[in-house]
């Protein structure tokens, strides 16, 4: 309750210094491009490793071992990925950039329909993936706190809501960037001690090896194509998080690309050490019999129990700063697409920073209610989350953008065409082959029909492709 | 770039339902084919992207061949496609990073 108390009055303070500054659109969606690499860096990371990675990542290395690790796999080379495709397209020196992906979209391709669809998949997503962090931060605050559920999810959203609504992305990048720098410390810390408490790695691995050899091998309990197939879902999924794209809108100049994979690479790898330290040492003490635990989401709370009042404490903290950072940019992109994005593209002016603070809380209240009754697995809600926007934006994000031949219509309907797809095949998982990543399969049938589409289309107008949007 | 595009889409759509171990090849191609829609591909560039896809290639395979080596797989598969590249990919970013546009 003390870790929660000082949260509110971070959350507080933090929300009276950001609404002083955040008083035009551009310092409140694209906190006023003055990130450096650094703190862009710490700051994107924070926001894309979320109560999922601390939550369901461990407790998914107990149900599925090594097959687990083919979904961070791929961290050293998203940064890098990001940069090449994404970041050297969308970053200039030119100040008059856009503050929205929608936006981004819209100059580029220059299409009322697309921006209409890129916005309602940023805002259908956003409040999805919200719902995720607050079903983690339920889960957090039943293992690590010892409170109910909803009243840990609740305070948490409501001290988020507070900061990022009264300050946007001037005061969200700010704590992004320290929470980041927290969750790696902590991250590292605790997957050491938690390696050290089952023996060591060896001691771990041979435990493993001995009483459940079938989580380690090279694909753990996974067959290879399912294990592939989450490589390639994780790895070119980053291309479509808009939560990660977000984060190279805030980049002061071009110049500051050259050092943000090496700081986006490091952060990642130091905050994903506790999917493989407390999965693997998690899942050795499970085998030894020193802890016992009653579903995988158990696993990183009994470990932290284990070692001890420090770790909990540190976790705790931690978790909270994945699931705050991760929902600040979420509600910023949700009140975005609801006040500027859509407005806009029906032929209105977008509203102002004051219409966008009551949209974010709204969103935060929507989210908070979808989340504390939502019963799925947070492991699950974390891919299917990810595999929604993998699906929409996907195509958009790579060929949209870089395909001189590629026309607004075609990635309009290849949006649309992949959003869909990937619900319905969510909804009916079981009926395929476990290989089928539904986020993949949908970006999948976007990609051809943005192609098809656009080889046969009549519509001829397209803008140039010669410089950033 | 639209050919290879459907090529790896209608690809993955195949195989995902056909020959699902195929997909670790797949993973090999679709990871640097989407690394060359950077605006700014040049010839140090390219020779990259051929090295990753071959790094790609090499640890995919290796982890597919000891796939029944409970430690050995696991250890390949982890040193080769996490640990070695952790290093090298933001460092080959930087010294391939370009400042024109």
């Amino acid at each position: 309750m003390t870790l929660l108390a000082g949260l509110l009055v971070a959350a507080l303070a933090l929300a009276i210094w950001g609404a002083r500054r955040a008083s035009t659109a551009g310092e409140y969606f694209a906190a006023g491009h003055r990130a450096g690499p650094w703190l862009a860096g710490l700051a994107g990371t924070a926001a894309a490793v979320s109560g999922f990675t601390f939550v369901g990542g461990p407790g998914l290395f107990a149900v599925a071992g090594v097959g687990s690790l083919w979904i961070i796999l791929s961290a050293p080379v998203t940064g890098a990925l990001q940069c090449w495709v994404l970041g050297e397209r969308l970053v200039t020196d030119d100040r008059d950039r856009p503050l929205t992906i929608p936006e981004l979209l819209g100059r580029r391709l220059e299409s009322q329909p697309l921006a209409v669809v890129t916005s309602l998949v940023v805002l259908v997503g956003c409040v999805a993936s919200l719902a995720v962090q607050v079903r983690a931060a339920a889960v957090l605050g039943a293992g690590f706190l010892g409170l109910q559920g909803w009243v840990a999810a609740t305070l948490v959203m409501a001290a988020t809501t507070t900061y990022t609504a009264a300050g946007g992305m001037r005061a969200g990048l700010l704590a992004d960037a320290t929470q980041g720098a927290a969750m790696a410390a902590f991250g590292v810390l605790l997957a050491t001690a938690a390696i050290h408490l089952a023996g060591g790695p060896v001691a771990a691995v041979r435990t493993l090896a001995a009483a459940r050899p079938g989580l380690l091998g090279s694909f753990g309990s996974f067959p290879p194509g399912r294990a592939a197939s989450l490589y390639l879902l994780f790895a070119l999924g980053t291309l479509a998080q808009p939560h990660y794209i977000q984060k190279f809108l805030f980049l002061r100049r071009r110049a500051d690309l050259r050092r943000l994979p090496a700081v986006l690479t490091g952060a990642l790898a130091a905050m994903l050490a506790v999917w493989l330290g407390v999965g693997l040492g998690g899942a050795a003490l499970v085998a030894q019999g020193r802890i016992t635990i009653g579903q995988p989401d158990e696993l990183a709370p009994h470990v932290m129990t284990a070692l001890g009042p420090w770790a909990v404490l540190l976790a705790a903290t931690a978790v909270l700063a994945a699931m705050m950072s991760t929902a600040a940019s979420f509600l910023n992109l949700a009140a975005a697409a609801l006040v500027r994005d859509l407005p806009r593209a029906v032929g209105h002016e977008p509203r102002g920073v004051g219409a966008a603070r009551f949209a974010t809380v709204g969103v935060g209240v929507a989210a908070t209610l979808v989340g504390v009754t939502s019963e799925r697995a947070v492991a699950m809600l974390g891919v299917a989350g990810w595999g929604f926007f993998t699906a929409a934006l996907l195509p958009a994000m790579t060929l949209g953008l870089a395909w001189p031949g590629a026309r607004p219509r075609a990635v309009a309907a290849a949006m649309a065409t992949g959003a869909v797809t990937d619900l319905v095949l969510e909804m009916s998982r079981a009926s395929f082959p476990a290989a089928l990543e539904p986020g993949l399969a949908g970006a999948a049938l976007g990609t051809l029909v943005l192609v098809l589409g656009s080889a046969f289309s009549g519509d001829r107008k397209r803008p140039a492709v010669t410089s950033c949007p | 770039m639209p050919v290879l595009a459907v090529a790896v889409a209608a690809g993955y759509i195949l195989l995902a339902f056909g020959a699902p171990t195929l997909l670790l090849a797949l993973a090999a191609l679709a990871v640097p084919a989407a690394c060359a829609l950077a605006p700014d591909l040049t010839i140090r560039r390219r020779w990259l992207l051929a090295g990753i896809g071959l790094w790609l290639a090499v640890g995919l395979t290796g982890a597919w061949w000891l796939r029944a080596g409970v430690t050995a797989g696991m250890l390949w598969m982890l040193a080769t496609l996490f640990l070695l590249p952790l290093p090298i990919m933001p460092w080959l970013y930087a010294r391939t990073f370009g400042t024109r546009r």
